[in-house]
């Protein structure tokens, strides 16, 4: 049996030095093991993000678009593209997390993903502000709490920047932990199929408005799939 | 033009749940993203009658 002659052993800030003839080996110091209450915080703070757009997403559409009948602007439309491509980023994070299979890198794509949708859906929503920020302009459809759609946008847009920001910022201490009750697992399941369901609602709504035409108009006054078909009245 | 790019929405959606591999996901997402950006583009027909 041979022996290791360690001729020297150094311990500075942690980090262990170990010399062992011309080698040296240097000994990180221990990692802080990721708490598991954080990793499952971050798992539902997922969740929440998906649930909030879905919120918002359906009370545009089914309150003020089927309820009001108001008809959404082509810029309105655009802005509900951007909540679901910054959607698709916590989708992407949950669904690996479910399969137990996300990885940092996965996560850091995932929030990649959050943060590109929210700006692209910023600066659309910016764009809507400006169009209707000189004084007078009563601005386009209704309005909620004294701010019009647009803007509640551009806030939403806003948080998940900050969402995404301060989850970069705490590195993977809140990497996400799937829930070990099946219970959990079923409700997030439900929430996918729901935004699932959601995307394909907002896709039919937006053809019935659109029809067979390429664009919408700048002020849509009516259902032009109704009119092409002559279902309307 | 706006029914296809939530359908593409869709489908990207689609391939994060069924497709394990990246850089597919990262694919479907980039192609939305980029019709979205084309389709805002089409929409932005004036220049602001705005001073900063």
């Amino acid at each position: 049996m041979s022996e290791i002659h360690v001729s020297a052993l150094q311990t500075e800030n942690a980090t262990t030095t170990v010399v062992v003839g011309d080698t040296r080996i240097v000994v990180p110091p221990p990692t802080k093991p990721h708490h598991i209450l954080l990793g499952k915080l971050g798992f539902w703070a997922q969740i929440g993000f998906m649930l909030a757009y879905i919120g918002v997403l359906s009370g545009a559409m089914f309150y003020f678009q089927f309820g009001l009948g108001e008809y959404p602007c082509p810029l309105c439309i655009t802005q509900r593209m951007g909540m679901m491509l910054s959607s698709l980023g916590a989708l992407y994070v949950v669904v690996n997390s479910l399969r137990g299979r996300l990885s940092p890198s996965g996560f850091m794509t995932g929030l990649g993903f959050a943060i590109l949708g929210a700006l692209l859906g910023a600066a659309m929503s910016i764009r809507q502000i400006l169009l209707h920020i000189m004084p007078g302009d009563p601005g386009y459809g209704g309005a909620v709490l004294g701010l019009h759609l647009y803007t509640w946008a551009l806030v939403s847009f806003v948080v998940v920047m900050v969402f995404a920001g301060v989850l970069l910022t705490f590195g993977t201490e809140f990497l996400p932990v799937r829930p070990s009750s099946t219970f959990g697992r079923v409700v997030a399941w439900v929430v996918i199929g729901i935004f699932l369901f959601t995307v394909v609602a907002n896709l039919v709504a937006v053809f019935a408005l659109e029809g067979f035409t390429w664009y919408l108009p700048d002020d849509p006054t009516s259902y032009e799939l109704f009119n092409q078909l002559g279902w309307s009245k | 033009m706006d029914t296809i790019v939530f359908a593409l929405i869709l489908i990207s959606a689609l391939l994060i749940i069924f497709v394990k591999k990246r850089w597919v996901v990262v694919l479907g997402y980039s192609i939305a993203f980029v019709a979205t950006a084309a389709l805002f583009a089409h929409h932005v027909t004036s220049t602001l009658d705005l001073s900063f």
